[in-house]
C-alpha cells in the first residue's frame, strides 16, 4: 500500500515540481494512516499526542523519499488510499504564484492547517517522529473514511451529503436553545407530532402531547393568535406591506389566498404554553396533567415558535410528498412545522421577588477620600458625572451632620480590614438637595507595600425615613464654644468659590489619611481612639469641633485642634464652607459668624471642621497647637 | 482525495482549493469530535421522527453555528446563505471574526468565554443571548453581491455554550485533554417592518418612534390590546409606558439600537390604558 502511495506520489513529483503536489499527496498517505488508526479505540489519546507533531516545512522534493518511506511505519492497518484521486487533487491545485512572498505565505497557511489538521486527526500514538504533511493528510483521508463508516455513500445517486447529518444537526439544535420541534394539523390544531425534547422543556410527555389539540395546551388569551397563525388568509385579507422607503404602511390588497397556506409559507410568534411544575417523573406528569385542570394551577412559559408550513398527503402521514397546498383539497394535510423555543433570558424574573435593584453605586476613594472612581450609576443618584467627582475628596459633598461620623468611619475603615458601615448620611447632589446615602466601606490594602491603595465603598440611596443619626448629632451641637477659636485662624474670606472647597474639604480626608500614615509611622497603638500623638484638649473647639468630638474618638478631635496656623487654614476653612450651600443642621454657632467673613454665613460646620484638620493637615503633627476654630464660621 | 472524503456534495467539493479542503476537514472532524461525546439517544426514533429530523433546520429562522472557544466557526448550518447571503463552506473553519463587525468583536469574545463554575457558583450561566452585526451579501432584492461589498445585517444570536468533556473517552496513554467548550449559537435575523414575510397578527402592533422613543404612528391593532388609541399616545415617550422593572432592560436595548442598528426585546410589560399591564 505505501508503496503504491509512494509510487504515485513519486510519480507526480515527477510530473510536477511544485511544492503543492507534496501536500496533496501528503494528504492521501496521512489520511489513510488516520483513517486505520481510527480503527483502534484510541482515538482520543492519538489525537492528543498528534498535536505534538510539529510541522515539517512544506514539502520539498527531497522530502518526499522520506515521506514514502516513513509511511509504512505511520500506517497500522491498511490504507485504502486510492491514488487516483491525487491526479485530481494536482488538478486542482492554483496557479502558480510567482512571487516568493505569496507562495511564503500560502505556505505558511498550509502549514497552519496541516498542523491543526494533525491536532484533530487520531494519528497513531507510537510515532516518535514527527509525521510530515503528507502522512498527516493521509491519515485524515483515512479518517474520514472510517468516520462516514462502511455505507457506501458515492453510489447513492441521491446521496446529498451534508456536512453534518441531519440528526446531529437536530441535536446542535437542541444545544442551541431549549426547543422542540412540533407540527400541528392547522385546520384543528391537533398536534401531530412532536419531538422527544419536548419533555425536558415542557415536562410533558411525547406521549401525552401527540394527538392532543394544541390549544389545550396554549394559554387561553394567545389562542386566537395561534388560530390566526395556523389558519388561511381569508380573516385578514389586506395584507399590510410596508413601504421600505417611507416606512408608511401601505394598504394592499393582494389575492392572499393562496399565498399564506401555501407550503413553505413562514411562520413566526410567540405563544404561551403550558408547562408542567413537576419534572420528576414521567408518570408523576401524566397524572398531574389529567388531575389538575385549573387554569390557575398552570404555568405558562413563553415560546418562541418558528416554523413553515408544510402539507402531507394524509394517505401517507409519514411521506414526503410536498404539493402545492389547497384547503380544499382533503388529501392533503397541511400543518405547520415549527420548532419553539424558550428565551428564557428575554423573560422577566417571575419567581415573586420583586427584584429592586436597590439604587447603589460603587465609588472608590483614595486613602485621602478623594474619589478615585466613580461608578456611572452614581449620575443618576447624585447628578455629577464621573469627572466631576473625580480628583475630589468626598467630604466635600457629606453634609456637616455627617462630617464626624464618617470621618470616624474613614479613620476605622483605613485601619482595619474588615467592611465598615456607615449610618446613613447625606450627599450633596449637584442640584443641591442631599440625598441620602448609607455606605459600606473596605480599604484594600496592597499586599506588597502593605498601604492602603484605596478604599472602595459600595454606597446604596436609602428613603429619608432614619433621620435620627442626623439628629442626634445636631443635638449635640448646643454648645458654642469659641474659645479656642480665635487664635491666628485667618478669617476665611468670602469665598463661594468652589475651588477653595475642594481642597478645603478634601483637608479632612487628606488628614485623616495623614493620621493613618503618621500613626503608622509612630507606631504606637491607638488609645480608645485617641492617636496617641494627637491627643489634644478638646474642650477648646468650636461647635462643629464639638460635635465632631462628641461623635468621634479623642483623636480625630485632637487631630483638628492641631491645625496649625498656616495660612493654608483660609483656603479650606473657605472652601468647604462654600462647598455647602444649604445646610440642614439646626445648630447656631453663630459667633463665629462675627468672625469670619460674611462669605462664609452658609458655610456648614462641617466644612468648618473641615477648615481645621485642613489646617491640620498643612502643619506637620504640631502637639498641643490650639486652633483657631472660633474665625470658623459656623453657619446653620 | 481528501475532499472526495469530506461529506459534501460533489459539486462543492471538486471546486475547493487546498486551504478549504483543510478548512473543512478540520472543521468537520472537530464537529465529529464534539458531536460524539454526547450522550447517546437512548430511545429510539420512529420513521417520523427520522423524517422530521431535516426539518429542523428549515423551521428556523435563521441558522445555526458553531463557535470555538477562540472564534473559529467550527460548524455553519446550509441556511445561512438564505440569511447572509454566504455560502456555509466559505465561511466554515474561518474565524468568526473576519465576518462580523469590529465593534462586535469584543462582546463575542466575551461571550465565548466560558468559565467553569467555581466553588461559588454551582453552574455558570451557559446561555448567551446577544446581537451580532454579521456580513451580508444579500441585496434587497436576493441577489448575493461580492463579499467586499457586504453590508452588516443585525442577527440575534441566542444559544449556549456547551463542554466538550473529553473524559469519557479513552486514552490509550493517558492523555487528557482539557474540557474545551464551544458555542452553540442560532442566528435569527431580526425582521425589518419592511420585509416581514411572515404574517403578523392580530395581536401585533406596529409602532414608529422618534430616536428618544416618542411615538409617531402607532397601528390601530393596538386599541383592542391595550385600549389606547393611536392619537392618545402620538408623542409621548414609550417609556412612559414600561413597567419600572423592564425599565433596565428596555433601556439597555435601546442603547443596544443605537448601537447596532436592530434590536429586539425580551418580554417585557406595557401599561394598558385602564390599568393593568400587558
Amino acid at each position: 500500500m505505501s508503496a503504491r502511495n509512494a509510487s504515485a506520489g513519486g510519480g507526480d513529483r515527477a510530473g510536477d515540481g511544485e511544492p503543492a503536489d507534496d501536500l496533496l499527496l501528503e494528504v492521501n498517505q496521512s489520511s489513510s494512516v488516520s483513517l486505520s488508526s481510527l480503527m483502534s479505540p484510541s482515538s482520543a489519546a492519538s489525537m492528543s499526542l498528534s498535536m505534538e507533531m510539529p510541522r515539517k516545512r512544506k514539502g520539498s522534493i527531497d522530502n518526499q523519499d522520506s515521506k514514502s518511506a516513513s509511511i509504512p511505519d505511520a500506517d497500522m492497518e491498511d490504507d485504502e488510499n486510492g491514488s487516483d484521486g491525487e491526479e485530481r487533487d494536482v488538478k486542482m491545485k492554483c496557479i502558480r504564484e510567482p512571487h516568493s512572498q505569496i507562495e511564503k505565505r500560502r505556505r505558511d497557511k498550509m502549514n497552519t492547517l496541516i498542523d491543526k489538521l494533525s491536532a484533530m486527526i487520531p494519528t497513531c500514538n507510537p510515532m516518535s517522529r514527527k509525521l510530515d504533511k503528507l502522512t498527516v493528510l493521509r491519515m485524515a483521508v483515512q479518517h474520514l473514511k472510517s468516520l462516514k463508516g462502511s455505507a457506501s455513500a458515492f453510489s447513492d445517486a441521491n446521496y446529498k451529503p451534508s456536512f453534518l447529518p441531519n440528526e446531529e444537526l437536530k441535536h446542535l439544535v437542541l444545544k442551541a436553545a431549549d426547543g422542540f420541534l412540533f407540527v400541528v394539523g392547522c385546520d384543528r390544531g391537533k398536534i401531530v407530532f412532536v419531538s422527544e425534547s419536548v419533555t425536558k422543556i415542557l415536562n410533558y410527555s411525547r406521549a401525552e402531547l401527540i394527538g392532543q389539540s394544541l390549544f389545550d395546551y396554549i394559554h387561553p388569551k394567545d389562542m386566537g393568535k395561534v388560530k390566526e397563525q395556523l389558519s388561511a388568509s381569508e380573516l385578514y385579507p389586506r395584507e399590510r406591506l410596508i413601504d421600505a422607503k417611507t416606512g408608511l404602511q401601505v394598504q394592499a390588497y393582494l389575492p392572499v389566498g393562496g399565498a399564506r397556506l401555501c407550503s413553505g409559507a413562514r411562520r413566526s410568534f410567540f405563544c404561551r404554553m403550558k408547562y408542567n411544575k413537576v419534572s420528576v417523573k414521567v408518570e408523576e406528569n401524566e397524572f398531574q396533567a389529567s388531575s389538575s385542570k385549573k387554569k390557575e394551577s398552570q404555568k405558562y412559559c413563553t415560546v418562541h415558535c418558528t416554523g413553515y408550513m408544510r402539507s402531507w398527503p394524509t394517505s401517507q402521514l409519514e411521506a414526503d410528498g410536498e404539493g402545492e397546498a389547497d384547503k380544499q383539497d382533503s388529501a392533503h394535510f397541511s400543518c405547520l412545522v415549527a420548532v419553539g423555543r424558550i428565551h428564557s433570558h428575554s423573560s422577566p424574573q417571575v419567581n415573586g421577588e420583586v427584584k429592586v435593584k436597590s439604587t447603589e453605586f460603587i465609588t472608590r476613594y483614595a486613602m485621602d477620600g478623594k474619589f478615585t472612581f466613580v461608578d456611572q450609576r452614581a449620575t443618576t443618584i447624585l447628578g455629577y458625572l464621573p469627572q466631576e467627582l473625580l480628583g475630589t475628596s468626598c467630604y466635600e459633598y457629606f453634609h456637616q451632620d455627617d462630617l464626624p461620623h464618617l470621618a470616624d468611619r474613614h479613620r476605622k475603615v483605613l485601619r482595619s480590614k474588615e467592611k465598615i458601615d456607615t449610618n446613613c448620611y447625606k450627599f450633596k447632589t449637584k442640584c443641591g438637595s442631599f440625598v441620602t446615602l448609607q455606605s459600606q466601606w473596605f480599604s484594600f490594602v496592597n499586599p506588597w507595600t502593605k498601604e492602603v491603595e484605596y478604599i472602595v465603598s459600595t454606597n446604596t440611596v436609602i428613603s429619608q425615613a432614619s433621620r435620627s443619626g442626623n439628629k442626634s448629632e445636631q443635638s449635640s451641637h448646643s454648645k458654642t464654644s469659641d474659645e479656642d477659636g480665635k487664635k491666628s485662624l485667618p478669617i476665611i474670606p468670602g469665598i463661594s468659590a468652589t475651588p477653595g472647597s475642594m481642597i478645603y474639604a478634601g483637608s479632612i480626608g487628606t488628614q485623616i489619611a495623614n493620621e493613618l500614615l503618621d500613626f503608622n509611622r509612630m507606631n504606637s497603638s491607638p488609645s480608645s481612639g485617641n492617636v496617641s500623638p494627637f491627643s489634644l484638649p478638646q474642650d477648646k473647639s468650636p461647635q462643629t469641633h464639638n460635635q465632631i468630638s462628641n461623635n468621634v474618638p479623642n483623636g480625630e478631635a485632637a487631630d483638628m485642634e492641631i491645625a496649625g496656623k498656616s495660612s493654608s487654614e483660609d483656603e479650606p476653612q473657605g472652601a468647604a464652607f462654600s462647598g455647602e450651600e444649604t445646610l440642614m443642621g439646626e445648630h447656631s454657632q453663630m459667633d463665629l459668624d462675627s468672625v469670619v467673613g460674611p462669605g462664609l454665613s452658609n458655610f456648614s460646620n462641617d466644612e468648618a471642621a473641615m477648615a481645621v484638620i485642613m489646617s491640620l493637615l498643612e502643619s506637620d503633627t504640631n502637639l498641643g497647637e490650639a486652633v483657631d476654630f472660633e474665625d470658623m464660621r459656623w453657619s446653620l | 482525495e481528501l475532499a472526495q472524503q469530506l461529506p459534501l456534495p460533489h459539486s462543492v467539493s471538486s471546486s475547493l482549493d487546498k486551504a478549504s479542503i483543510m478548512r473543512l476537514t478540520i472543521s468537520y472532524l472537530r464537529m465529529r469530535k464534539l458531536l460524539t461525546s454526547d450522550e447517546p439517544v437512548a430511545e429510539e426514533e420512529t420513521e417520523l421522527d427520522i423524517q422530521l429530523n431535516s426539518s429542523y433546520l428549515k423551521a428556523l429562522d435563521g441558522f445555526l453555528i458553531v463557535l470555538s472557544e477562540d472564534g473559529d466557526i467550527i460548524y455553519l448550518s446550509e441556511n445561512v446563505n438564505k440569511c447572509l447571503g454566504l455560502a456555509q463552506f466559505d465561511l466554515t473553519g474561518h474565524s468568526v471574526f473576519d465576518f462580523t463587525h469590529p465593534c462586535d468583536q469584543e462582546e463575542l469574545r466575551e461571550m465565548l468565554i466560558h468559565r467553569t463554575g467555581s466553588k461559588k457558583t454551582k453552574e455558570s450561566n451557559t446561555e448567551r443571548s446577544f446581537f451580532l452585526r454579521m456580513k451580508c451579501t444579500l441585496t434587497s432584492r436576493g441577489r448575493t453581491v461580492n463579499v467586499k461589498s457586504a453590508t452588516w445585517k443585525v442577527l440575534h444570536c441566542s444559544g449556549h455554550v456547551r463542554v466538550y468533556d473529553p473524559h469519557t473517552e479513552q486514552t490509550t496513554n493517558g492523555l487528557k485533554e482539557p474540557p474545551v467548550p464551544y458555542l452553540v449559537l442560532i442566528c435569527d435575523p431580526v425582521p425589518h417592518p419592511s420585509n416581514i414575510e411572515v404574517p403578523l397578527d392580530t395581536k401585533t402592533f406596529l409602532s414608529r418612534h422618534t430616536m428618544d422613543m416618542k411615538f409617531t404612528y402607532c397601528d390601530e391593532r393596538i386599541t383592542e390590546l391595550m385600549g389606547y388609541d393611536p392619537e392618545d399616545l402620538l408623542n409621548r415617550s414609550v417609556y412612559e409606558y414600561y413597567h419600572a422593572l423592564d425599565s433596565d432592560h428596555l433601556t439597555k436595548t435601546h442603547h443596544n439600537l443605537f448601537v447596532k442598528g436592530q434590536v429586539s426585546t425580551g418580554q417585557y410589560r406595557m401599561l394598558a390604558k385602564r390599568g393593568g399591564f400587558v
